[in-house]
């Protein structure tokens, strides 16, 4: 797919903390990142940029954005 | 600030989190991604070929804005008309291309806002804007201080501003 447009993500949820960092599931794929910048807990949906945790996102909306992108 | 910056280097300081976001999707590769961070944070020349070619959406938009302006693409007034002058904002208000897909915390980060620095630590600002309180990268800002107001944009306090 050739990108158009200029910002994206899709949200992750928290499955575990360690040591400051992350373990987030992107719908079976996982990825870690640092919780430096946001107060986050397990369970949180998450928007993470390099590596940070950058933005939490309520559930009912990070679902919804789940969704929109799992029909891509 | 003694001398001007470049069009292409403005443009890049406010693109540099979406550059992030496309090695994300698989878009760019990270060794690319790494040049253009090099290239901005040494002060080297960027190449406007490879930033049409990577930010096409941006560069649809900005041709657009150019027209109403009646200047050129490349021009730096248009190009801070676009991120600083809210037409970015804009865009995204009116859910403009992809951005009708994204949900709206998603279309908060992608927006420039104008914020207050009410925190430092190293290279990480806590910013103020309206009622949200954040803390961002100061990667693009070493310089600013305590009170200083910059532009955000995703995680990343992008210039200082008046």
């Amino acid at each position: 797919m050739r990108v158009i447009f200029l910002c994206l993500a899709i949200p992750g949820k928290i499955i575990k903390i360690e040591k400051g960092f992350a373990t987030i599931d992107y719908s079976g794929e996982q990825r870690k990142a640092s919780t430096e910048l946001v107060d986050v807990e397990p369970g949180d949906y998450v928007i993470v940029q390099a590596q940070f945790v950058i933005q939490k996102i309520p559930e009912k909306e990070a679902l919804e954005a789940i969704k929109v992108w799992q029909k891509r | 600030m003694a001398e001007e910056m470049s069009a292409e280097r403005y443009f890049l300081k406010y693109a540099y989190p979406c550059s992030l976001v496309l090695v994300d999707m698989g878009e760019i590769t990270d060794k690319k991604r790494k040049e253009l961070e090099k290239k901005l944070l040494n002060n080297e020349p960027i190449d406007r070929t490879e930033l049409e070619e990577i930010f096409t959406a941006a560069f649809r938009r900005l041709k657009e804005i150019a027209k109403e302006m009646k200047k050129d693409y490349w021009d730096l007034e248009v190009i801070k008309e676009y991120f600083f002058g809210e037409k970015h904002n804009d865009f995204i208000d009116k859910q403009d291309g992809m951005y009708a897909e994204f949900s709206p915390t998603i279309r908060g980060l992608c927006k420039v806002h104008k914020a207050e620095v009410v925190e430092k630590r190293e290279d990480i600002l806590t910013v103020k804007y309206g009622s949200i309180a954040r803390n961002v990268f100061a990667t693009l800002v070493p310089n600013v201080k305590v009170g200083d107001k910059v532009t955000v944009h995703w995680a990343f306090a992008i210039e200082k501003v008046d």
